[in-house]
């Protein structure tokens, strides 16, 4: 018995074998032999013989049709066997930064419709299309003074459309961030660049005085501004640099995530004009942040649709910031002549100390996106309106009807409609006096600031559809 | 000794080593993507794997001698890319990959890849995609070393010397190996029988 016992465990070591018929002859007879005369042997045999067949029936799989156009061109372009194991893996990295940034920016769009939505007293949208008159009517009548007045007043409360608004709080970061009372100050960007100005000729008066018109804005907004209380100018002049630094720090960056997805730049300033493309708006990038000389220096862009756009904010800044003080190190004058520019030149090169950087910021921002936002929300309160205007104010002038190459690429914005004469001079602060209350402003805010800290400003133009 | 499959084979690639390595893919390329498939369980996994096996094949085609089957140079170099990749993943501390594909019986059937086996009948389909199923994830739970003379043996239908050939190991090794295998294989699957 025990004998049986051993040559059974014996057979059974041999059994895969002998169904695979891979024993030699002898052993396959002993095997034979014993199994014929014991049921256990018989059933493990069969066993194994079924395990066998269940594995044997799975389904073959095959390669793709185009496995072998694929391993050839890999194998020709040299690539080494490894690579396919890299390539996974640089492409799971690029997915992961791709799901990254889409995340990124699905938040922040969600944050600004809460911003607009949730803001008191300013439903941007709604309020913007009660009170705006629509462009195609202010093309067909003069719009007085008063009503200009109003419409500016309107766009201050339209601020907040701009990211940084007179509220005073930004939402992304929650950090106090205007130095202005609300309502007030620097959201007064009440103009759109519209093409049918920006292919004006400068030199009739349409642009420089629409341009005048937020250089007053500007003016209005800064005098109105509380310099005492700006926290960043109480504050050391180190704690300043980095209370400074701290705010705006996002910024830039918030203003790149909420623009589109940056057009390829394909000509700078220097271009010459090509037709205009369809979609409106400016995009404002900072480009990057340098040690130079010790000095820091910042770059900022000034976007605009066209040469005419360029230039008109170009000298908007330069009234504001081009002091004698503010003059550039090199001792080049600042740029007046634009005819004539080269490929990224910068433009402008002042040094501000940072609490003036601070509304620098403010106002590239604002002259950036503000008229985009604008832009907008009027195309779409003009498309709601439009018709039952037209039946209401029946006896009004109306402009010949665009034809739709001069309607593309049009921004249906808060266009003021341009004056004859110089009307919008009035009231106005002179130059002088202009660059007399910036300098006052810069002491009064940033008048302990040590000469170190100041920031060395460059800003360059790009022209988005030239 | 050079067997005669492989003396037509390096003849071709003295005459054109691309058009010959081409025929070779070819010939070889479904039992390179099934052994390999059935060794990872995933699809997309094993078509890289495939993928680098015929590179390697590739740029190591001057160094064939002939002294194998063309297949049986070809198999070896898939089993080590496996295994190699395996440890890989196991030294990263990657966890043992289990299919999707077989986490229901449905999936064998689903592979576009797989053959036709004749049927037409939905039920015999299912019963048999649930069988092939948990047949799979038997051989899944197989240590390496025994997943491969199996997959090798009863899917691939090698010899022992063959498989001893591409594992590099003697011959009594794989038939020990085998018998372990198909032994804690109908232990699993004894509901099935």
């Amino acid at each position: 018995m025990i004998r049986d016992a051993m040559k059974c465990n014996e057979i059974k070591q041999h059994l895969s074998a002998y169904l695979d018929a891979e024993l030699d002859a002898a052993l396959t007879e002993d095997v034979e032999k014993h199994v014929t005369g014991c049921e256990e042997c018989q059933a493990e045999l069969e066993a194994l013989r079924k395990t066998r067949n269940l594995v044997a029936a799975l389904p073959r799989v095959s390669a793709p049709g185009d496995f072998k156009r694929a391993v050839m061109n890999l194998a020709r372009s040299g690539a080494e066997p490894s690579s396919t194991e890299i390539v996974k893996s640089k492409a799971k990295t690029q997915l992961l930064s791709m799901t990254t940034v889409l995340s990124l920016a699905a938040a922040i769009i969600a944050g600004l419709i809460v911003f607009l939505i949730f803001t008191p007293g300013e439903n941007l949208v709604q309020e913007a299309a009660k009170r705006e008159p629509r462009s195609q009517d202010m093309k067909k009548t003069p719009v007085p003074d008063a009503a200009m007045d109003k419409n500016r007043k309107n766009n201050t409360e339209l601020a907040p459309l701009a990211g940084i608004a007179s509220s005073g709080k930004d939402e992304t970061t929650g950090k106090k961030l205007s130095t202005e009372k609300p309502g007030k100050g620097s959201g007064d960007f009440g103009y759109t660049w519209s093409d049918e100005e920006a292919e004006t000729d400068p030199g009739n008066g349409r642009t420089q005085k629409n341009m005048d018109d937020v250089l007053e804005s500007l003016d209005k907004e800064r005098s109105a501004a509380p310099e005492p209380s700006n926290p960043a100018a109480e504050a050391s002049p180190d704690e300043q640099d980095k209370s400074s630094n701290r705010k705006f720090e996002n910024e830039p960056k918030e203003l790149a995530r909420k623009a589109p997805a940056p057009e390829k730049v394909k000509k700078t300033y220097k271009s010459e004009r090509r037709k205009e493309a369809d979609s409106p708006g400016e995009k404002s990038k900072k480009l990057e942040q340098n040690e130079l000389e010790g000095t820091r220096t910042k770059e900022y862009v000034v976007v605009a649709r066209n040469r005419t756009e360029a230039e008109a904010k170009i000298k908007i800044l330069k009234r504001l910031y081009s002091t004698d003080e503010k003059q550039d190190a090199d001792g080049k004058d600042n740029r007046s002549d634009f005819s004539e520019l080269e490929e990224d030149e910068t433009l402008l090169i002042f040094d501000l100390d940072p609490a003036e950087l601070e509304d620098f910021q403010k106002k590239i921002y604002l002259l950036n996106t503000a008229a985009e936002s604008f832009s907008e929300v009027r195309e779409k309160e003009k498309k709601k309106q439009a018709p039952s205007k037209r039946e209401e104010t029946p006896q009004k002038e109306r402009r010949p009807a665009a034809t739709p190459e001069e309607d593309a690429g049009r921004p249906e914005a808060t266009k003021r409609l341009p004056q004859d004469g110089n009307d919008s001079a009035s009231g106005r602060e002179t130059e002088k006096d202009k660059k007399e209350s910036l300098r006052d402003r810069g002491k009064g805010t940033a008048g302990s600031t040590d000469s170190s800290k100041r920031i060395r400003v460059q800003v360059k133009v790009v022209i988005r559809n030239e | 000794m050079i067997d005669s499959d492989a003396r037509v084979l390096l003849e071709k690639v003295r005459v054109d080593r691309d058009q010959a390595f081409e025929e070779l893919i070819d010939a070889c390329q479904d039992r390179i993507m099934n052994i390999i498939y059935r060794m990872v369980g995933r699809y997309e996994e094993a078509l890289d794997l495939a993928q680098e096996t015929f590179l390697k094949a590739y740029k190591g085609l001057d160094g064939f001698k002939g002294s194998s089957k063309p297949y049986t140079w070809l198999y070896r170099i898939a089993v080590n890319t496996v295994l190699s990749h395996r440890r890989k993943a196991s030294t990263r501390g990657e966890a043992k990959i289990v299919s999707l594909d077989r986490t229901s019986g449905q999936n064998d059937a689903n592979l576009g890849h797989m053959l036709p086996d004749g049927s037409d009948n939905p039920s015999v389909t299912a019963e048999k995609s649930e069988t092939n199923a948990r047949v799979q994830k038997a051989v899944d739970e197989l240590e390496e070393d025994f997943r491969v003379v199996v997959v090798l043996r009863d899917l691939e239908g090698l010899s022992y010397e063959e498989v001893a050939e591409i594992l590099d190991c003697p011959r009594g090794t794989v038939k020990s190996r085998l018998h372990r295998a198909r032994t804690m294989l109908k232990e699993k699957l004894e509901h099935l029988m």
